[in-house]
């Protein structure tokens, strides 16, 4: 059975990075647009990312030694609970920050933290995340992309593809084959570190349905990568994966996706008509269902401070927020279109069309619903 | 909530409040050896101070207490006898060893006459806590004996709701000074109960879908039954936190009525789908008299409305959303819901 999650408060120590926080990203959602905030967490700001950095705000989980903040997952959780409930563009620095810097951390040699983690921390590298190839999206182990071992180092070959910003960031993290063939499945997988500045690597851009392009196809061509390149040991890299994800999938960017929207569509009524009754008990449901969300949120980061990796609990996280994020704009939607003649301005109806047309991908990215699903059965012993 | 004394009420429950004594006074309603092996446990007395007599629980740890009342279905009103017990002593009344319930708002405009429908163990509740007001305007919470009331019955099956009326204040009502937000902190329990009674559902959902075999093999074993399986999951994993949450006092140890209202709300709304997914999985074994889902189900249809359903409770909160200026909800959520937890109110 599922062990069941308990409130927790956020200890003072992590609360007292709020205030500051809050004061430097007010300043930063004043100058900005809806529009561009109604990108959340797929905005992609690099010099944000930098101020962010210079006020030590990147990296914060990783030991000071290595320019890191030396703070635990309840001070993360603070901070980007700021920065997201802000709406605010840490695209750049993301993946960075949330896993390939812990990673490295937790698996890498002295020479890979030594030379990554310090210009994580600076906002210098910033990464992406290489799983997805043109035939295995949720049958992850079934990546073909394989590493061969060369006299010094090894050689790359195969295609990554939506991998969200490859063609803006540093440095890959790549799930590869280096031993056996696809029927291995998980057995003979690794992660690697790809400079995407070496030769031999093509990134082309792929649009989306908004005309935003954020991910794209990667394609290695006798990829010369030195022997560092290999993080952890060579054939974990599915256990290594796994741990990752729980990191990615419980944070508060799985239920606050749609907040730029939200919090204009309350500011919107609360200067017009303050809503009819149907509006209001709208406005309810959206909050409690996120009162509830953080509340469980809060309680897999305690899990995660304790150095547990809470993977079932972390896909419930996600699969209800995401039903939430993409409940937002369905009901805003909804509740605009029942006031015909009203004003609506621009703005607002520009966030909401961006939202309702992207928001399909809250629940792909990251693993999609069914399998999230079928990781909780296994977790209820059905599998 | 101090371990020893959770599992040391789960054991009492398990051993009191089997399947067949929930059937037996559903059906005659006689709670007399229950209520004495309750009484004899000293649970009644759980939230009344220490220096009272009582083990002096907050509302927050009583959550858990609540919560197994729900998962053991307990036909008796003991999660609201705790909190009208510990009222009443907050008053300096010592309150009658018998079933209290609360009462959900009496019907409005009914003049003298007190009429409370569907009264949540109504039929086997000694006294109820009734906020009343009166046709002057005076407002009055007060712990009315069902003795003096005209009792009537709802006629569900198995229901242990009654409709109850008194003519008028009654000579024996004891009136309660010191108040509470009353249909808040029955919304919070009620949301607790709930949230033990699906986890019994989903314990027993899982359990069958284990053990039937359909097609060779277990049902739990497809996929269209594991993907309904995890939602009832995360639905009861989210009622839980939810219900907790709703317990949690301010700062100043006063009742959150706001989070009261995400609790029952939350619940309220979860309580569809999950009956809905247990009795899919169990298809016509889980109707069925005999088998003790329906035990669960029948309560959370009933307690999904009473003291207010998702959609009175996400209004309360709507309208504090929209009455507030905070810029943000991250802004709004935070001293509303979080105070007690960590949270520090520390802005200019
Ligand atoms: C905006 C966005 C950003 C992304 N960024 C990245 C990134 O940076 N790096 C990266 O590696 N990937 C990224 N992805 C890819 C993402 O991880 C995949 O889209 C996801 O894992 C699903 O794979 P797929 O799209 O190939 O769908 P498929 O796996 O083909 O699935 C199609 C449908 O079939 C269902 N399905 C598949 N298998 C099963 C099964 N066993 N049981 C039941 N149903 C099943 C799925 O749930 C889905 O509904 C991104 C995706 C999006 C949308």
């Amino acid at each position: 059975m599922l062990e069941p999650l308990t409130l927790t408060g956020i200890p003072d120590h992590a609360e007292a990075l709020r205030p500051a926080v809050r004061e430097f990203v007010k300043t930063y959602t004043e100058k900005v647009p809806l529009e561009q905030r109604a990108r959340s967490w797929m905005g992609f700001d690099a010099d944000f990312s930098r101020e962010l950095a210079k006020r030590g705000w990147v990296g914060v989980t990783l030991p000071k030694q290595y320019g890191g903040g030396g703070l635990d997952a309840y001070s993360r959780f603070v901070l980007i609970e700021e920065l997201l409930g802000n709406s605010t563009p840490v695209a750049a620095h993301w993946i960075a920050d949330r896993q390939s810097g812990p990673l490295i951390l937790k698996f890498g040699t002295q020479e890979q933290k030594d030379f990554f983690l310090p210009r994580i921390c600076r906002a210098e590298s910033f990464f992406c995340i290489g799983m997805s190839e043109p035939q295995s999206g949720s049958d992850l182990a079934s990546v073909r992309t394989r590493a061969t071992r060369t006299p010094n180092g090894w050689k790359l070959n195969g295609q990554k593809i939506w991998t969200t910003n490859a063609h803006r960031t540093h440095y890959m993290i790549a799930l590869v084959r280096t031993s056996g063939s696809a029927e291995d499945r998980h057995k003979g997988l690794s992660q690697v570190i790809i400079d995407l500045s070496a030769p031999g690597i093509t990134v082309r851009q792929i649009g989306d349905l908004t005309g935003d392009a954020h991910f794209n196809e990667v394609f290695f061509e006798d990829v010369e990568l030195g022997e560092d390149a290999l993080v952890g040991s060579e054939g974990s890299g599915w256990a290594q994966v796994t741990a990752e994800l729980a990191f990615e999938r419980s944070g508060p960017e799985r239920f606050y996706s749609a907040i730029a929207l939200f919090d204009t569509w309350l500011n919107y009524l609360r200067e017009h008509h303050s809503g009819d009754s149907w509006a209001r008990e709208l406005a309810g449901h959206i909050v409690t269902h996120l009162a509830v969300l953080r509340a469980m949120s809060v309680a897999v980061t305690e899990k995660l401070a304790k150095g547990e990796s809470p993977a079932i609990a972390a896909a419930l996280v996600k699969d209800l927020g995401t039903e939430l994020e993409q409940f937002i704009p369905f009901a805003i939607s909804e509740e605009l279109g029942r006031h015909p003649g009203h004003a609506v301005p621009d703005g607002l109806l520009r966030a909401l069309a961006y939202i309702s047309q992207i928001c399909p991908t809250y629940s792909l990215r990251g693993g999609t619903r069914e399998i999230l699903r079928g990781m909780i059965a296994r977790g209820l012993g059905l599998r | 909530m101090d371990p020893i004394l959770y599992d040391s009420f789960d054991r009492l429950l398990t051993d009191v409040s089997t399947p067949q004594v929930v059937r037996d006074i559903e059906a005659d309603g006689s709670t007399q050896d229950l209520w004495q092996q309750i009484i004899e446990s000293g649970f009644t007395d759980a939230m009344i101070s220490e220096k009272s007599g009582g083990a002096g629980l907050a509302l927050a740890d009583a959550f858990s207490l609540f919560f197994l009342c729900g998962r053991h279905a307990l036909p008796i009103p003991l999660a609201y006898a705790m909190f009208a017990k510990h009222v009443c002593a907050l008053n300096g009344i010592s309150a009658p060893d018998q079933a209290i319930t609360i009462s959900p708002l009496p019907v409005h405009g009914s003049g003298d006459i007190i009429d409370c429908r569907n009264v949540p163990f109504g039929k086997l509740a000694k006294w109820v806590v009734v906020s009343h007001t009166a046709p002057s305007g005076s407002h009055k919470d007060m712990l009315l004996p069902v003795s003096d009331a005209e009792c009537s019955d709802t006629g569900v099956v198995g229901s242990l709701q009654a409709h109850l009326c008194w003519k008028k204040v009654p000579a024996s009502a004891i009136v309660l000074k010191n108040t509470v937000p009353w249909l808040e902190i029955a919304a919070t329990i009620t949301a607790s109960l709930m949230a033990g009674a699906m986890d019994s559902v989903l314990n027993m959902t899982v359990g069958y879908a284990g053990e039937r075999v359909q097609f060779g093999r277990p049902i739990g074993k497809f996929q269209a039954v594991q993907q309904q399986l995890s939602v009832l999951a995360e639905l009861a994993v989210a009622s839980r936190m939810a219900a907790e949450l709703g317990c949690q006092e301010n700062p100043d140890g006063t009742p959150n009525g706001l989070a009261a209202a995400v609790a029952k709300a939350r619940a309220s709304e979860a309580a569809g789908t999950v009956v809905s997914i247990a009795h899919a999985v169990h298809a016509a074994m889980g109707v069925t008299a005999e088998y003790d889902l329906q035990l669960f189900t029948r309560r959370l249809i009933e307690w999904r409305t009473d003291f207010g359903s998702a959609g009175y409770w996400n209004r309360r909160v709507g309208d504090a959303v929209l009455a507030s200026a905070e810029p943000t909800t991250l802004e709004f959520m935070l001293p509303t819901f979080f105070a007690k937890s960590g949270y520090q109110q520390n802005f200019d």
